[in-house]
């Protein structure tokens, strides 16, 4: 079972034949793809902004960091299952592509910085409350996750520039 | 319209901006990234008058600490996306899908000014009535469809 079989068999099932052959298939779902993304690196950035620019820590932002935290990852999901459709459609195609390659490698890293931070992070965040200062490894997770983030989303449009469509 | 179109096109810029092959899909990325700011702060803004979100904190103090975020990816949209526009008018100026958005962000526009207006007079722990709910969800749902009508252009011909 080689990487190229894998690809080949994904290629082949029928929810990717689908949207080959549908119309509005591939624009709709990648339309939802967008709006998850919107949400996920919205959200984040927002919030990273805040933990590297507070001066003091209040419990209100652990309090809205809390709420916010099911809506990222939601959304996370969503442009995970929509990602995986439109991959589907031309897994062969994107496989080979760099700059889904590069994309890919760094939302997983990204995607690592956000567990390190849910896990690591918001347990520890309540101990924050009224400090001088976020401490450093959270300004560090915050500035790494926005430029990660600004590198998926910058490789992510340019393969619409260098892999033509199915 | 096709005066217009070719007009544009064939300016100097706008050829530039077409040969340089890194141009076009840097402007769209900050256009995108821009988006992102955009829609977290109308996230963040619009489910406080809905009252989902930070309840305990003073409409009038979300308002101070995201509004001017919104505002200033607007702007940055604005004109990255009016450096699209004028790189690629045959793509977008022919094209009813594109004046649909230009709508929708002008509506967009305006209930994100109306939500800023009724967070402003939201004190703490205010319970949303069911009219600041509807322009929550409303101004929100303004946005995700500018959003789909905004990468929808890329496939009507």
């Amino acid at each position: 079972m080689t990487l190229q079989s894998i690809l080949e068999y994904i290629y082949q099932l029928p929810v990717a034949d689908s949207i080959r052959q549908s119309e509005y298939g591939f624009p709709a779902i990648e339309c939802v793809h967008v709006l998850a993304i919107c949400t996920v690196v919205g959200i984040i950035a927002i919030a990273d902004l805040r933990l590297l620019g507070v001066r003091a820590h209040t419990p209100r932002l652990t309090t809205l960091l809390n709420q916010l935290t099911p809506i990222v990852w939601g959304a996370f999901g969503l442009a995970a299952i929509s990602g995986a459709l439109l991959f589907a459609s031309n897994a062969t195609g994107y496989a080979k592509n760099f700059d889904f390659q590069v994309k890919v490698i760094l939302l997983a890293l990204a995607f690592l910085n956000m567990l390190a931070f849910h896990l690591l992070g918001m347990r520890r965040i309540a101990k924050w409350d009224n400090a001088q200062h976020t401490p450093p490894a959270a300004k560090i997770s915050g500035a790494l996750s926005l430029i990660l983030w600004v590198g998926v989303v910058g490789f992510g449009r340019h393969v619409g520039f260098s892999l033509l469509p199915f | 319209m096709n005066e217009l179109v070719g007009f544009i096109y064939n300016s100097d810029a706008s050829t530039w901006l077409r040969t340089a092959t890194w141009a076009i899909p840097l402007v769209q990325t900050v256009h995108l990234l821009a988006l992102a700011a955009l829609f977290g702060s109308a996230i963040l803004l619009d489910m406080r008058l809905a009252g989902l979100l930070a309840r305990t904190d003073s409409g009038a103090a979300m308002v101070r600490r995201y509004q001017p975020v919104l505002y200033v990816a607007l702007a940055v949209m604005l004109v990255s996306g009016a450096v699209l526009i004028w790189a690629e008018p045959e793509r977008v100026l022919p094209k009813d899908i594109f004046w649909m958005k230009m709508g929708l962000v002008v509506a967009g526009f305006a209930s994100t000014f109306a939500v800023g207006a009724a967070l402003s007079r939201t004190g703490e722990d205010q319970a949303p009535s069911g009219a600041h709910k509807a322009l929550g969800w409303a101004c929100l749902a303004l946005w995700a469809a500018a959003i789909f009508c905004g990468r929808w252009i890329a496939y009507v011909y």
